[in-house]
């Protein structure tokens, strides 16, 4: 956030929505090319001038200014994902070094007339004395796209294995922000994957063309929007804009942890035998409507996508208690399967069936105090979850302990299990 | 000195497109209920802030709106207008040299031109 008079100051505009003798409502970038909204309320008694602030993507801020989205609608998200802050700036602060203060946004502190009385859509820019429209599709037409490897050498040729596990990652790469796509999108039949022909095979370095399968339906042009935003995650890791694909990820919502994972095996595949490689997007016309690259250089910025990975990354540990039909033990191997499993606690989501391994404690008072189970039966027990998510290691795994248990001690279907 | 605060003017300033035209029906927001002096003063002159530095030119100048449907729409939009006063004048050409875009106008005003007195001078008139 904005934290002195100087850094507000400094904010170089690059739209002015709303001018009356200064910048009422703008979109400005610092020198770290964040980009900042600023929208003026009113001045306070005590000579401080009351704004709205707020840290928006790059996306937001084109979605903004070609009326994809409206100022109150926009403002209601910042506010509702906690975004949105109070600035007050003294107008008569001489020393710029100065604190600024400001304060986030809540449903304490919010004034509903702060707000635009109605929705409505940004209408000029009196920066550039440009009327601002409507623009809804803002991705170029893109054909076709052309991978160029090189190593260290410069061979005119690849190790096949190599060459297919390069294009395989690839490939995840892509599926794996199509799929992202289908879950924002109201697809009725959502392709799980990008179909791509091979057009060419180029010797120069080692060029491989590739292009869209026409006969693949995609009425929400995905597939070029995949290989587009492929091209720009690239393009951010090359160049280290690590706030920039945080903002895809956690604002935006254009990246998946999954898409993360598979283009950091991508990029890992790529460095671990030192080659490099420039990816040219066609249009219709065969002109280059964007490329990006990824050197030797870079390599270690690969670790902006681990850190992500390693933070993403989770082990948890729950215990909560179930009901169900215990309908198989084995002490000899420690195991327990129940089913039809139900829970009272809301908050925990249970899978129909259980099965994991037996608390040595339960087995040891099982043991001393020469008890038994019965099954198959009904069981009320306490289980305790451990729920792993390793992204960098790509481990993901659910255990489940007994760590008490209950069983009503007559039934007609006991059957006695516990055999030493 | 042609313009008022032109010590404090960048080059290129006013804007070479700026005219001195006469203009009729022109509004600007008042800070009290009635027009006092300051509220003629640009941002410069009172020592507030106006935005960055490349902004120094246009806070120079004065801003109106052309149409009262302009001023309704800012109503809407800013809580500063919503529920401020508007004084309704006219510009002449001796006033100044302006500049207009989406019916907002910048009004840099030539030296010894008391714009309070112009624009409540006519208000007067009008009762």
């Amino acid at each position: 956030m904005i934290s002195n008079y100087k850094e507000f100051s400094d904010l170089n505009p690059i739209v002015i929505f709303e001018y009356y003798d200064f910048p009422m409502f703008y979109v400005a970038q610092n020198s770290r090319d964040d980009i900042y909204l600023n929208h003026y309320i009113e001045e306070l008694e005590d000579g401080m001038d009351k704004w709205l602030t707020a840290r928006i993507t790059k996306k937001e801020y084109k979605n903004l200014v070609n009326n994809r989205v409206g100022v109150l609608d926009f403002l209601n998200k910042l506010k509702s994902t906690n975004r949105l802050h109070h600035l007050y700036f003294n107008i008569h602060e001489e020393n710029l070094d100065n604190e600024l203060y400001s304060e986030l946004i809540t449903s304490d502190n919010f004034d509903p007339e702060s707000f635009p009385q109605e929705n409505y859509f940004v209408d000029y820019d009196y920066l550039q004395d440009r009327p601002l429209e409507k623009i809804t599709d803002d991705i170029t037409h893109l054909k076709s796209f052309k991978l160029i490897l090189k190593d260290r050498a410069n061979k005119h040729n690849i190790e096949l294995d190599y060459f297919n596990n390069i294009m395989g990652k690839l490939q995840n790469s892509l599926d794996s922000l199509v799929a992202h796509s289908n879950d924002e999108t109201l697809d009725p039949a959502p392709s799980q994957s990008i179909h791509l022909n091979l057009v060419a095979l180029e010797a120069s370095s080692f060029g491989v063309s590739l292009m869209i399968d026409p006969n693949s339906v995609d009425i929400f042009n995905k597939s070029e929007e995949a290989i587009i935003e492929f091209m720009h995650l690239i393009d951010d890791v090359s160049n280290g804009t690590t706030q920039n694909i945080n903002d895809q990820i956690f604002i935006d919502e254009t990246y998946s942890i999954e898409t993360i994972k598979n283009v950091k095996t991508f990029l890992k595949t790529i460095s671990d035998k030192k080659y490099s490689f420039k990816i040219e997007a066609k249009d219709e016309r065969n002109e280059v409507i964007k490329n990006v690259s990824f050197k030797e250089n870079v390599y270690k910025n690969i670790e902006i996508l681990e850190k992500i990975l390693e933070e993403q990354s989770s082990e948890e540990t729950e215990t909560f208690t179930i009901t169900g039909n215990l309908t198989m033990v084995s002490m000899q191997r420690n195991r327990f399967r129940i089913e039809d499993v139900e829970t009272e606690d809301k908050e925990i989501e249970v899978d129909e069936t259980i099965s994991g391994r037996i608390s040595r404690d339960v087995i040891k008072t099982i043991k001393d105090n020469k008890l038994k189970f019965y099954v198959p039966s009904k069981i009320s027990a306490t289980i305790e979850r451990k729920t792993i998510a390793d992204f960098i290691k790509d481990e993901y795994s659910s255990q489940h302990v007994l760590i008490k248990y209950e069983q009503p001690e007559e039934s007609s279907q006991d059957v006695p299990m516990l055999k030493q | 000195m042609k313009y008022i605060n032109e010590e404090a003017m960048p080059d290129q300033c006013p804007p070479a497109v700026a005219k001195s035209e006469n203009v009729k029906d022109v509004f600007r927001f008042l800070e009290k209920k009635v027009p006092n002096a300051v509220d003629f003063d640009n941002h410069i002159t009172r020592n507030k802030w106006y935005g960055p530095e490349s902004n120094k030119c246009s806070a120079i100048a004065l801003s109106f709106f052309t149409t009262p449907e302009k001023v309704s729409a800012e109503r809407i939009r800013i809580k500063k207008f919503r529920k401020a006063s508007v004084v309704k004048g006219d510009i002449h050409e001796h006033h100044g040299v302006h500049s207009i875009s989406n019916f907002h106008l910048n009004l840099w005003v030539f030296s010894g031109i008391n714009l309070f007195e112009e624009f409540t001078r006519k208000e007067e008139s009008k009762k």
